[in-house]
């Protein structure tokens, strides 16, 4: 898992929890660079899982909610990245059906030894996109979370519904 | 600690582990371009193996270039070198797409066959242009093709636009392209009808006779060998009849080739007007016909063909204002009685038809194989040989006969008889001569004669007893020879007188070339020598003969005077020739003499001179110097002096 996925999740923590639940989760958390993540290194997904469970436990807010929070506040970090990549989309829809195809290739491009999840299509129209995500890691609601602050990045209200099944998930987003 | 240290503190731990991810960025950054540099090297190293690879392919492809352009030239000529080919073969190409029937040809077909091509949809429209006798000839080569790939080849006749049957050459050949999923077939199509028709009637000149138009020597060859075949193959008979104009020569000699040429083509058409359409008439040589009668039974008799045959012939027809007509010797073979093999019943018909003309001294006349007639031939074959062989040994002499001049007993002259002792003991003279004749070898022999004759002669000078000497001339020779070179050559070579040198000739000699014969007698007469006709009475006589032809002595045949003295019919009849061949200025020899009382009987009716036994048999040449020295007159009542 990328660095920047940690850097942006203790930044979250800080600016929305302080300084001093940064401290503890560091002090709880046993983690191989001590804390000290760079957004550009590649670490195990392990230690954001932990970093989340300990956060959890100190803020009693369930891990599923954790993420999908932690996913809406990382959007927008990402999208800085590459603005001219999300600007070619004109609404969230779009930009999600496309998510596979061109944000993830270019992304892949920069880290190629970034292991992504996908996205796949499955059906589109005015009203609903339902996709499959499918990844080696658990974080199908950071997913959520992802695509909640997409939506809101475009000025749009939409509801996301997960199925979990066997060897993806099935995300429903509603207008 | 205050919430503000506190918060100090965290920051400054947030710098440290800023320090550190700038560190592990900075350390991520060096590895990247580090990997950056090593991908930029194989990059560069690619770029340059690419630009040799794209140099090499550029050349390579230049090269492909160059050969594809330099094919394409060469296609392009093969393609207009075909083109000149096909347009002076004269020759069309069709291309049939079999999987959608689309025919494509050039447009000179179209203009050939009885319908637009393009309306040939289906191979039944095909096959129905073509004659129905080679149809099924041209299925089956297709079918083959089909089956075995045998290329298709073949001459057939198509239906033109004019509604005729033309011949056409054509050659196709299936084409399976697996890519393209097509089935064609392609070939050429050629009109060889011109030809066709010229091949037609060289075969007929080939085997045609010109003249008369009917079958020649090389049709009836292949001919009667398959009639054989088929005889042999259905047990049945058929007859080869053998067919001789006897005085073909005489009427051409006599009146010209066209006047020949025109009795041979009437000939022809009698022959053909007698046979039935299955048999064959055919003219092998230039005066001989041969008929092939198919389906004869086995003893059936062909007598009345024959006699047909030689009426049909004997019919006297009008030819550039002559009258003419032919008489024919006919020898006959069957099969399988006396031949199974085509140039053995040649051979019996011709033995046959040889005989059939040793029988009759003239007229038409005709006869069947006999068995014998194959040891008669033998016989005479055997003899010709060995008369070849006495000719080259000179193995052959004469003998002299006295002929006495009946008034005064005086040697008139002696006649040169042929000698040959080592001749086969069954064999006579007469048949030494005959088969001399036959085979031309009485042209070598009668060279002999003359030069033994001669050389007599200038013994006889020498002692001071000058005689005549007669010599024998065949009819053969005076066709065949230049006799008056040869005469003047031996009387040359001898240095005689050539008035000691007389020639007898038989009757026969004026049924050839009477012309001829007359120039040539009267030629050995402008240089002394004397003629004379001998056998008087046994031939073709003919008094205008005497009338007209320089003829000096007359000799009355012995079967004339063996009667003489026992029927008086006989002396009658002598007594008139010798009466009017003294009419005529000429005189009479009486040969076979035997006796003092013929002698005398001749002496009284006038007869000029004698010959015979009588008087002396014919002598060696010393034997008769001896006896012309001792009876110097003769006197026929002293029968000692006879004797010697």
């Amino acid at each position: 898992m990328k660095g920047i996925v940690f850097t942006e999740f203790f930044e979250m923590v800080e600016e929305k929890l302080g300084f001093e639940v940064v401290d503890k989760l560091l002090e709880q958390t046993e983690l191989s660079t001590g804390g000290a993540y760079t957004s550009v290194g590649t670490y195990d997904h392990k230690e954001l899982l932990a970093l989340v469970g300990n956060l959890h436990r100190l803020t009693d807010t369930p891990v599923n909610d954790l993420l999908v929070t932690y996913g809406h506040y990382l959007f927008p970090k990402l999208s800085t990245i590459a603005p001219e990549t999300v600007s070619q989309f004109s609404n969230c829809f779009e930009l999600l059906a496309s998510v596979d195809s061109i944000i993830h290739v270019e992304v892949q491009k920069l880290y190629p030894d970034a292991e992504l999840p996908k996205f796949n299509l499955i059906r589109q129209d005015e009203q609903e996109l339902l996709i499959t995500y499918t990844s080696c890691r658990p974080f199908a609601y950071l997913a959520k979370g992802l695509i909640m602050g997409c939506a809101q990045h475009y000025g749009e209200q939409v509801s996301v519904d997960i199925k979990n099944r066997e060897d993806d998930s099935l995300i429903s987003i509603t207008h | 600690m205050t919430q503000d240290n506190k918060q100090i503190d965290f920051l400054k731990r947030k710098v440290e582990r800023e320090k550190m991810a700038r560190a592990e960025a900075e350390y991520l950054l060096e590895l990247k371009s580090r990997e950056l540099y090593v991908t930029n090297q194989q990059l560069i190293t690619a770029n340059q193996n690419l630009d040799q690879i794209v140099a090499l392919r550029t050349e390579q492809l230049r090269q492909a270039q160059q050969v594809a352009e330099t094919a394409a030239v060469e296609l392009k000529e093969s393609l207009n070198r075909l083109k000149l080919i096909i347009q002076a073969s004269g020759a069309s190409t069709w291309d049939w797409n079999l999987r959608n029937n689309s025919v494509s040809c050039v447009s000179v077909i179209e203009g050939q066959l009885a319908c637009n091509i393009r309306e040939i949809t289906a191979y039944d429209h095909f096959i129905n242009l073509i004659h129905c006798d080679d149809k099924h000839y041209v299925e089956q080569a297709f079918s083959d093709h089909l089956v075995s790939g045998t290329p298709i080849d073949l001459e057939c006749r198509f239906l033109n636009n004019e509604g005729k049957y033309r011949w056409f050459h054509m050659v196709g050949q299936i084409a399976i392209n697996p890519s393209e999923n097509s089935v064609r077939m392609v070939g050429s199509f050629a009109d060889i009808h011109e030809r066709r028709e010229s091949e037609k009637i060289i075969e007929k000149m080939a085997h045609f006779d010109a003249l008369t138009n009917i079958p020649n020597r090389s049709f009836f060859n292949k001919f009667i060998n398959e009639t054989i075949t088929n005889a042999q193959y259905n047990n049945t008979c058929f007859a080869l009849l053998l067919i001789d104009l006897n005085d073909f020569k005489i009427i051409n000699d006599r009146y010209g080739h066209q006047v020949g040429d025109a009795l041979l083509a009437n000939v022809a058409s009698a022959l053909k007007s007698h046979i039935k359409g299955y048999d064959l008439v055919a003219r092998i040589g230039g005066d001989e016909f041969a008929l092939v009668l198919n389906d004869i039974p086995a003893n059936g008799q062909l007598d009345n063909l024959c006699l047909s045959l030689i009426n049909a012939c004997a019919k006297p027809i009008e030819i550039a204002g002559h009258q003419l007509s032919t008489n024919l010797s006919i020898g006959i073979a069957k099969y399988p009685k006396d031949g199974d093999a085509a140039e053995h019943l040649l051979r019996c018909a011709d033995m046959a038809m040889y005989a059939a003309k040793q029988g009759k001294v003239s007229g038409s006349t005709f006869a069947n194989y006999q068995h014998d007639l194959d040891a008669e031939h033998t016989r005479r074959r055997s003899l010709r040989d060995e008369i070849e062989n006495g000719i080259n040994e000179q193995q052959f002499h004469l003998e002299f006969q006295p002929c006495v001049e009946i008034s005064t007993g005086m040697c008139r002259s002696c006649e040169a008889l042929l000698r040959w002792p080592q001749k086969p003991t069954s064999v006579t003279i007469q048949d030494v001569i005959e088969v001399a004749e036959e085979s031309g070898l009485i042209l070598q022999l009668g060279k002999q004669v003359i030069d033994q004759a001669c050389h007599f002669i200038a013994e006889l000078e020498a002692q001071s007893m000058p005689q005549k000497i007669g010599v024998n001339l065949s009819a053969i020779q005076f066709q065949h020879q230049d006799l008056e070179k040869i005469i003047s050559a031996s009387i040359d070579k001898y240095q005689i007188n050539p008035k000691h040198l007389l020639v007898e000739v038989t009757e026969n000699l004026f049924l050839g070339n009477m012309d001829h014969a007359v120039a040539v007698l009267k030629k050995l007469k402008k240089l002394g020598i004397e003629i004379y006709i001998d056998d008087f009475g046994t031939g073709y006589s003919s008094l205008k003969y005497l009338q007209i032809l320089p003829i000096d002595w007359v000799k009355i045949d012995k079967s004339f005077i063996k009667d003489l003295g026992i029927k008086e019919e006989s002396l009658q009849i002598i007594r008139a020739v010798i009466e009017m061949t003294h009419s005529m200025g000429r005189r009479v020899v009486a040969e076979g003499v035997e006796t003092a009382d013929q002698y005398h009987l001749l002496q009284g009716i006038g007869c000029n001179v004698a010959q015979g036994y009588h008087m002396s048999p014919a002598l060696s040449g010393t034997a008769c110097i001896e006896w012309i020295r001792a009876n110097q007159p003769f006197h026929s009542d002293n029968p000692t002096q006879a004797s010697l």
